[in-house]
């Protein structure tokens, strides 16, 4: 049986978790090297929602670690990794509204867990126009047209 | 658990989108693509502020594409979901050629147009431009190109080892000319200098180039190049029924040298693939069937790292062919674990046909 480690969200409720999973979290992790989780972990700034959220990532991602080192045996000296599965399943997962967006980002940074990080970094900007990502994420246009004008001048192509 | 809604919300941090701390917002800089990056910019002035203390730093070979008889070029990054090519604005003069590439530089060959014309470095975001001495020795073709984006120093070395650095009006020939140059890639001031049947390399740190070392590739170099002939068949394109070979030297992100052989059989659509590495205690050639999670870019001589490099596909080949150039580039990306070729985008193909193209790894950040 493994250890299991209890967070609490802002809302003060409790998940309880594998440590393998928590461990994905590297705040966590410095955390239960100290040896300072007994009683639970309070998270007062990330929500439940966010909460459950986080978790579901870091269990996926230890599931498919685990999966990949299963089939270690047939990699090559380089150990070819090639998740096409996983990447999907992030996709899926980032697909949320944008103040969950928001909150998971907060809570990656918060509990440094990289490929989280990366994952909604990258997914709140991707092909999306300036006029598409303003509105998305109700962004006032703070520029005069003139000073836009300007910053648009450098690389005219990217804004095709 | 039901949440009280209102301490929930009084709790949560802001949510302001234009108001994210900077440091968080340098983390998302840095992980955007260049394109989603320079729109970043455009959203408000807290993200442009925020924009100037951070770059994009992601090492994704971009497509550069150089229509014939246009004075733009397009680019293509394989990191857009949707289908894009970017026009950038008439920097060129038409007719020109792409001989090689480092970072977002370029060195240009406009020499086809107008003989007069110098060859030159420009860097496609700063537009910025170095004309080189004019008095090239012979058409470079195959060049290298390494510049300091702080220093701006520079050199260019040709085909034949004919170089140029800042500073110098003509160029200069290393003494011992090599012939049957293959391909050669530059890397920490090494010039690795590929023949039919040796890697040389030299180093360029000093004020004089020196050779460092001469290593044979063992048995199998030579191999007849040449079939001539040959029956020609009436109504195909010669290029379709010749053999064609290629022999490149890669330097791989782990600090191996290897040898790409590249093959395209008579009246064959597609190429193969051989790839060795130099085994330096042997001093022969060792033949490895895959690349794990990097792929190798053939133009540059180099491998990236495909592992968290969105459009990046590990384990393959980035190629290009030039051979029958004026009439269109063969680009493509091989998979070696498919044994296939990737598709690229419809749009990419179909402009290649009248384009001379090549992939290069621009870099958005001086460092």
């Amino acid at each position: 049986m493994s250890k299991k480690i209890i967070f609490e969200s802002s809302e003060g409720e409790s998940f309880e978790v594998d440590e393998a999973v928590a461990l994905e979290c590297q705040t966590i992790k410095n955390m239960i090297e100290d040896d300072c989780t007994d009683g639970g972990i309070p998270l007062a700034n990330v929500n439940s929602a966010t909460l459950t959220k986080v978790i579901d990532y870091c269990k996926k991602h230890v599931e498919a670690a685990a999966a990949a080192e299963a089939n270690a045996g047939d990699k090559d000296i380089y150990g070819a990794n090639k998740d096409i599965e996983l990447k999907t399943w992030d996709e899926e997962f980032v697909k949320v509204d944008q103040p969950l967006l928001f909150d998971l980002m907060l809570a990656a940074n918060f509990l440094i867990i990289p490929g989280l990080l990366d994952l909604t970094c990258k997914t709140m900007m991707r092909g999306k126009t300036v006029l598409q990502i303003r509105e998305i994420f109700h962004i006032k246009k703070d520029y005069t047209d003139a000073e836009e004008a300007e910053v648009r001048k450098e690389n005219a192509w990217a804004f095709e | 658990m039901a949440s009280p809604p209102l301490l929930a919300l009084a709790q949560s941090p802001p949510r302001c989108w234009s108001e994210l701390p900077l440091d968080l917002m340098q983390l998302i800089f840095e992980r955007l693509s260049f394109t989603d990056f320079e729109r970043a910019k455009l959203v408000c002035s807290s993200w442009q502020t925020g924009s100037r203390q951070s770059k994009p730093n992601n090492k994704i070979p971009w497509m550069i594409l150089l229509p014939e008889e246009k004075s733009y070029c397009l680019l293509f990054n394989p990191e857009d979901r949707e289908e894009k090519l970017y026009k950038t604005g008439d920097y060129f003069s038409n007719n020109i050629y792409c001989m090689a590439t480092c970072r977002s530089w370029l060195l240009m060959d406009p020499s086809y147009e107008n003989k007069e014309h110098p060859v030159y470095i420009f860097n496609l975001l700063t537009r910025e431009r170095i004309n080189l001495p004019l008095t090239t020795p012979e058409r470079l073709y195959s060049a290298i190109l390494w510049i300091d984006d702080k220093t701006k120093d520079y050199l260019v070395i040709g085909k034949t080892l004919a170089y140029v650095k800042k500073g110098y009006n003509s160029w200069k020939q290393i003494s011992n000319g090599i012939q049957n140059q293959e391909d050669m890639v530059f890397k920490d001031h090494k010039l690795y200098f590929l023949t039919n049947d040796e890697l040389h390399i030299f180093d360029f740190s000093g004020e004089f180039p020196l050779q460092l070392s001469r290593a044979s590739l063992g048995g199998g170099g030579r191999v007849d190049k040449i079939f001539s002939f040959r029956m020609r068949f009436p109504g195909v394109p010669w290029y379709v029924q010749k053999v064609r070979k290629k022999k490149n030297v890669v330097l791989t992100v782990r600090g191996d040298v290897l040898i790409v052989k590249s093959k395209n059989p008579a009246m064959s659509e597609t190429w193969t693939f051989k790839i060795f590495k130099m085994d330096s205690s042997s001093k022969g050639l060792e033949e490895i069937y895959s690349l794990g999670d990097e792929a190798i870019i053939l133009d540059l001589g180099i491998t990236v790292l495909a592992k968290d490099q969105e459009g990046v596909i590990s384990n393959s080949i980035y190629f290009t062919d030039e051979e029958i150039h004026w009439y269109a580039t063969e680009i493509f990306v091989f998979n070696l674990d498919t044994k296939k070729v990737e598709q690229l985008p419809p749009l990419v193909s179909s402009c290649a046909s009248f384009s001379r193209a090549r992939w290069f790894l621009p870099s958005f950040r001086i460092d």
